[in-house]
């Protein structure tokens, strides 16, 4: 390459460019590299800890959830409302404790008979797929599991009985982060916004306050869409199954209702149990279960 | 918030994140709203509502 020497060539001096001069850029320049290097390292620090960030941003979410319903609850009950928010955390326990104690040994026995009656329609299955096999060896190449990890891997499902466990107690510990998380803020939010603020510049505290309680509303009203969306996925869950007569309609609609909040893949994963819970009484009731 | 912007929010942060960024993308891309609208001098007011 024939500009490659001119490039490196350093740029002509000129009058002004004494020594003082000279040390002084370059002071600025060494503060400048510390300053993005300490961007940079800042900022792979934050893509390491990003599940961690996201799972702080959930609690957030349900803190101002449990906020919201302690405070309206204070002003009915006219009670102080630390002691509303503990009502309302140990009645949604309870809440929970009491559906799922009631309904775990109908899922379990259904999820069995389902097992039961998969091994039975599966051998029917590959019955008929060896005779069609015979004529045509379309299906032969076809994996359904691998299929289905490729389409879910880019969505960081993992498949595999091992990663389902390890993801099982991932979503546990991460379900306790979130949990505690939004108690804590919900106990305190205005400390927290205070410590916040005490990172901007003293001139610019005022506003930074008032544009988290802007964020907070913001977040408030959007929680508020979300929840009239999941409660209606719910209840209208609940009244198609009870109109098909599945076992265990409140649990299996609760669950499609919790569900609704994750978008494209909500509704998905709420139908499984239902599917499964179905297809335990008959493959008919489980395929218009499939259909809701 | 307009419902192009909400499947992009989804589709980019669900890229990056994965499961957490795509149930998390629209309060996320949403509160980030009330920052940006400081910082270019257009805060206080939610506009977007006025429609």
């Amino acid at each position: 390459m024939p500009a490659e020497p001119a490039l490196r060539q350093p740029p002509k001096s000129s009058a002004k460019d004494s020594p003082a001069i000279r040390s002084h850029d370059m002071a600025t320049t060494a503060k400048m590299t510390a300053g993005v290097l300490g961007v940079l390292a800042l900022a792979i620090g934050l893509w390491y800890a990003r599940t961690a960030i996201l799972l702080a941003f959930a609690g957030i979410l349900l803190a101002i959830v449990l906020y919201g319903a302690s405070r309206a609850l204070a002003e009915f009950t006219k009670l102080p409302r630390l002691l509303m928010l503990a009502a309302v955390v140990l009645l949604v326990a309870l809440f929970f404790a009491v559906v799922f104690v009631a309904a775990g040994p109908t899922l379990t026995q259904q999820v069995a008979g389902l097992a039961r009656g998969i091994a039975a329609g599966a051998t029917t299955l590959t019955k008929e797929l060896a005779a069609f096999a015979d004529q045509a060896n379309l299906l032969q190449n076809v994996d359904p599991v691998q299929m289905l990890s490729g389409f879910l891997s880019p969505w960081g499902i993992a498949t595999g009985a091992t990663s389902v466990a390890l993801s099982i107690v991932g979503l546990f510990s991460a379900g306790l982060i979130v949990l505690f998380f939004g108690i804590y803020f919900a106990a305190d939010p205005h400390t927290y916004a205070k410590l916040v603020a005490r990172l901007a510049p003293e001139k610019q505290r005022a506003a930074t306050v008032e544009m988290m309680y802007e964020t907070g509303d913001l977040l408030r009203r959007w929680l508020i869409g979300q929840g009239i969306s999941m409660a209606l996925i719910g209840s209208f869950t609940y009244i198609g199954l009870l109109i098909l007569g599945v076992p265990i309609a409140f649990v299996l609609a609760l669950f499609a209702g919790l569900a609704g909040f994750l978008p494209y893949l909500g509704p998905i994963i709420g139908a499984i149990p239902m599917v499964l819970v179905a297809g335990g009484e008959s493959f008919h009731l489980a395929l218009m279960g499939s259909m809701r | 918030m307009p419902p192009a912007v909400v499947i992009l929010s989804q589709l980019v942060l669900g890229a990056i994140f994965g499961l957490l960024g795509l149930a998390l993308a629209t309060p996320l891309v949403a509160a980030a709203t009330v920052p940006l609208r400081f910082l270019f001098g257009i805060g206080g007011k939610d506009r977007a509502s006025a429609n």
